[in-house]
């Protein structure tokens, strides 16, 4: 049976530098694509995911261990794959929300819109999102997170979490319904 | 919330949740545990560095009291008696002052043999000149010439 992330960590907080690698055995393609889906760059996500694991080797001392750890290690890569992004010239809204344009009324959606949502679709559809909405999704549904443990990663507070898992959901909703009705 | 709105919620949170992890390369965890290595390595060079640096200035204070033992001692031996006397304080005091005096008298000497030696280093022969320039450029190739490591991409 394997060792245990609390097992590792305290190996790696022990001055154990092997058992980091653990770790990375652990974390390695979570962080990848988490990176990827949001910097949408194979490369890029490899150099932001290796980055962050660096980084989070050299705070490993400054790391608390009552709290979890998934939550610190994506704060660190969210910060790599920020720096990425503001390095590539895109613009990362982080002070301000951008408010998407939703209807007031939406039209109700036909039930085999949803049903039809696969992964090479809502693959595609999260793409389209603002990084800020696929993030949050990412973080929610896939990393298995709390609004309280993404709003550490993300570094805003709760409520701006919450509604950004509301806009990103709606946008989704929006672009379904649009290719509902172009189809 | 409606029943639809709930219902596409849900398969929205169920087609991320089913979204498959991608890996990266197959060198991604080596290179991960090689920046490290060379942190760590790095990190223990400026240790080794540091203690380094700290024996050597342990090292110069010694010496230093040392060699200011023998004078402090005479000073002691010259001085202490005196002022032990009854009005002694202020005489040693004053003696003191006499030899301060006596020492800022000879600055302009030191002074001016400083200069001397400084005349003296345009006429130096050139061949120090080259041996300087020939070390400078050693050192500067050796730098430049240092082979990157892969590791520190990152």
């Amino acid at each position: 049976m394997g060792e245990t992330e609390k097992e590792l960590l305290g190996r790696c907080l022990a001055g154990d530098n092997a058992a980091f690698g653990g770790l990375v055995d652990a974390y390695q393609d979570r962080l990848y694509s988490f990176a990827l889906r949001l910097l949408k760059d194979p490369a890029a996500a490899e150099e932001a995911a290796q980055a962050a694991f660096v980084k989070a080797f050299r705070a490993l001392p400054s790391y608390n261990t009552a709290q979890p750890f998934a939550p610190w290690l994506f704060r660190i890569t969210h910060n790599a794959c920020m720096d990425a992004l503001r390095a590539g010239g895109r613009t990362v809204s982080m002070d301000h929300e951008d408010f998407p344009d939703l209807p007031d009324r939406a039209p109700a959606m036909d039930d085999s819109l949803a049903d039809a949502l696969d992964g090479e679709r809502i693959e595609a559809l999260l793409a389209s999102l603002p990084p800020i909405y696929s993030e949050a999704l990412l973080l929610q549904y896939r990393e298995d997170m709390g609004p309280a443990d993404i709003a550490r990663v993300m570094g805003v507070p709760e409520g701006t979490v919450k509604a950004r898992l509301f806009r990103g959901r709606e946008l989704i909703k929006a672009r379904l319904r649009v290719a509902g009705a172009t189809i | 919330m409606n029943m639809e709105t709930g219902k596409t919620d849900k398969a929205i949170a169920a087609a991320i949740a089913a979204l498959p992890y991608r890996s990266p390369s197959a060198g991604f965890r080596a290179g991960v545990m090689a920046a490290i290595a060379a942190q760590a390595a790095a990190r223990e060079r400026l240790g080794w560095a540091l203690k380094a640096a700290g024996a050597m200035t342990a090292g110069w204070a010694a010496l230093v009291g040392l060699a200011a033992s023998g004078p402090l001692a005479a000073f002691l031996a010259d001085y202490a008696p005196l002022a032990l006397e009854p009005g002694g304080l202020g005489q040693a005091l004053r003696l003191l002052g006499a030899r301060a005096a006596l020492a800022a008298g000879r600055l302009p000497e030191t002074f001016g043999f400083l200069g001397d030696l400084a005349g003296l280093l345009p006429g130096l022969p050139p061949v120090y000149e080259i041996g300087a320039a020939m070390l400078a450029t050693a050192a500067v190739i050796r730098a430049i010439g240092a082979p990157a490591r892969a590791e520190q991409k990152i």
